[in-house]
């Protein structure tokens, strides 16, 4: 609490006469002085008693319009300070402090003041981030001052919204299937026909079908009753499965893994929510499960999973693992072999690690993306699509994790970033890339074989395009120096 | 976006028809400034206990309160009225100018309340505390001396007020629990 300038001054007078008193020798200037210094403790016990009132009964929310955003997105933001009438005897001033990353907004715009006897005031601002970014508002500022101007109070109180600013969309994002590009990915037809909007093909009409169903036109060109079939419109529940373990923080910080598969996520929410589709989202983290929502059709549910995704960060990595590493059968098996009959110390030693290695069962289902899986379907009756965004760091787990989310026939979407695509210096050896890019797409291609699966890569399209230019050049200069040898 | 959506949106008071104030006053059909008011009557107290005790010169020195009264803060008013009240009371032994002085100060304590707007609670705090404040500067003055007494309010006062300063910090829940980082707080814990 600190005393206004009047105030001092009237202290000041007070202890001037308390000390005037012994100076004249008389006892009526520290009459005075108790009487000045008696008023303002009087004020001042005043006073604190209507701060106390108005702090307990005043209500202050900061309510920004949406929690989520592009960068340079003008996002209006409601502060609001109510107040009932018994608690209007100060003058209470609330202001809102910008985030650093957020443009300036003045003073008078982010303020608000309740003059004494005012119950109820709101501002609006805009708020802009031109970098993407997670931003909070510290708590709002109050003023407090008493209705006689001689005491204030000031402090931090109230609500801290989040809203979260993700970068512009990735220029140069590819989505495709061995090098070609998609055009648009998100819709779902049905494969199913009956009563729709779309139409799709003709059929002959059948006795006993409803009238109204035969197309007209048709019949009178063909000369025959014919019935036209309409694409059927259906509902689809989509589960997204998003990894966001360490590996996806791989490339560069805005445009790692995480970044394109993001992407991806956002457009398929985008078209979820256009379509009216019911969409479930679960992360995934190096340690398991990080977030779960519910399956939703309503505005907040979209806008909560977008919000989920765009403050996705990779998950730090653990401990570096044993330098004797049999993550898969295959790789036990493959060592258990060499060492068969080798009987020296060293290969004794290995020996009893492919004894000890945990069995095939337990290690993937110790995997976090193959645990999503598991717990989806372990937690709902039905999806029935399953949209798996990662990449292909793990491509056996990777294969047991896609055959687990097909069985039943439940449909699967994979979206993989290929590791050759962000790996720094990857693409200098140009025929190592390719190589390895073709292992790449024999595994996706592999992938969409296990059942009703599609798999797509999803990476930075330059890259993709220079790698596959470049090894186009490379092919024709060896043809052409092979047809000179000739 | 529509009209009363910007009327939503625009910086909005809403105030509260029900304040209370006794600021200004209707006296015999005029408004009345009760500021003013409280300072006549002040001043017109002073004036004619002055008169009473002291005759014209009681009243000169009322007259020179007043004039006073018009140019600076009420607050500074009383302080400028104890320094007359020198002159009229010289001598406080005698239970007249003890009473005198009461009255005195009671016009002074009218005069004090004209500085903000009258406020009940502030009145009978004033005149609580100040009644406190005079008999235990009084209390000292006789048992231990005049230097005494003038220190002893002062620091009263101050104590009182910090006092109420941090009830206030604690209150309005201003005052974290601090933990000891030092080596020697979390050494008492090892």
């Amino acid at each position: 609490m600190q005393p206004t300038r009047r105030t001092w001054t009237a202290a000041a007078i007070g202890v001037t006469l308390a000390v005037f008193a012994p100076i004249v020798g008389s006892v009526v200037p520290a009459v005075g002085a108790a009487l000045v210094l008696g008023w303002l403790v009087a004020l001042q016990s005043v006073a604190v008693d209507r701060f106390r009132t108005t702090v307990d009964a005043t209500t202050i929310s900061v309510e920004p319009s949406v929690t989520g955003a592009q960068v340079d997105t003008d996002i209006p933001v409601l502060l609001t300070v109510e107040r009932p009438p018994a608690a209007a005897e100060t003058t209470l001033t609330v202001s809102l402090s910008m985030p650093a990353a957020a443009r300036s907004v003045p003073e008078t715009d982010r303020q608000v003041t309740l003059a004494v006897g005012e119950t109820q005031a709101t501002t609006s601002l805009l708020l802009s981030v031109p970098i993407a970014s997670r931003i909070s508002f510290s708590e709002p500022t109050w003023e407090l001052v008493d209705s006689h101007t001689a005491f204030t109070e000031t402090f931090d109180r109230g609500p801290t919204p989040t809203v979260t600013f993700a970068a512009q969309t990735l220029r140069n994002l590819h989505v495709g299937r061995g090098g070609s590009e998609l055009s648009a990915f998100g819709q779902h037809p049905t494969d199913k026909t009956g009563d729709g909007l779309t139409p799709t093909e003709l059929r002959q009409y059948i006795g006993g079908e409803p009238a109204d169903r035969i197309d007209w036109k048709a019949t009178a060109r063909l000369s025959d009753a014919y019935v036209r079939e309409f694409q059927t419109e259906s509902d689809r529940e989509l589960t997204l499965i998003i990894d966001h373990r360490s590996q996806m923080g791989a490339g560069s910080t805005d445009n790692s893994m995480l970044a394109y598969v993001r992407e991806v996520a956002l457009t398929l929410v985008g078209t979820a929510e256009t379509e009216g589709d019911p969409l479930r989202l679960i992360t995934v983290g190096d340690d398991g499960l990080t977030k779960t929502v519910d399956a939703t059709r309503q505005p907040s549910g979209y806008a909560q999973i977008r919000e989920q995704l765009l403050s996705l960060e990779p998950t730090p990595a653990g401990p570096p693992s044993s330098s004797v590493d049999l993550k898969h059968p295959d790789t036990t098996r493959r060592l258990a072999q060499q060492l068969a009959g080798d009987n020296s110390a060293f290969a004794t030693k290995l020996r009893q690690f492919t004894a000890t290695a945990p069995s095939y069962t337990q290690r993937i289902e110790s995997d976090p993306l193959y645990g999503a899986v598991d717990y989806l379907q372990a937690t709902t009756t039905a999806t029935d699509l399953t949209i798996i965004l990662t990449t292909d760091t793990n491509r056996p787990w990777l294969r047991e994790t896609v055959q687990a989310a097909a069985r039943d026939g439940n449909s699967v979407l994979v979206f993989l970033t290929p590791q050759v695509l962000f790996n720094a210096g990857e693409l200098s050896d140009i025929d190592r890339a390719y190589s390895r890019y073709h292992d790449f797409e024999q595994f996706r291609t592999e992938l969409e074989g296990l059942g009703p699966v599609v798999a797509y890569e999803v990476g930075p399209g330059d890259r993709l395009a220079r790698l596959l230019s470049a090894r186009r050049t490379d092919t024709a200069s060896r043809r052409t120096a092979s047809g000179g040898v000739q | 976006m529509t009209e009363s959506a910007d009327t939503e949106l625009a910086e909005t008071t809403v105030p509260n028809e029900s304040q209370s104030t006794l600021w200004p006053i209707s006296l015999g059909g005029y408004q009345v400034d009760i500021a003013m008011f409280l300072r006549a009557v002040g001043i017109g107290w002073f004036m004619l206990f002055g008169w009473i005790s002291n005759g014209v010169v009681g009243v000169s020195i009322g007259l020179v309160i007043a004039i006073t009264a018009v140019m600076a803060r009420p607050v500074i008013v009383v302080a400028v009225a104890h320094a007359g009240l020198l002159i009229l009371l010289p001598d406080l032994t005698t239970l007249t100018a003890i009473i005198e002085l009461g009255l005195f100060e009671l016009g002074l304590l009218v005069l004090l309340l004209s500085e903000y707007l009258l406020d009940i609670p502030v009145v009978l705090l004033t005149a609580g505390f100040g009644l406190v404040f005079i008999t235990s500067t009084v209390a000292v003055l006789v048992w231990a001396g005049q230097l005494a007494a003038s220190f002893s309010l002062v620091f009263l006062i101050a104590a009182l007020s910090y006092g109420i300063h941090r009830y206030e910090r604690v209150s309005l829940g201003l005052v974290t629990d601090e933990t000891d980082t030092t080596d020697h707080g979390a050494s008492q814990f090892k």
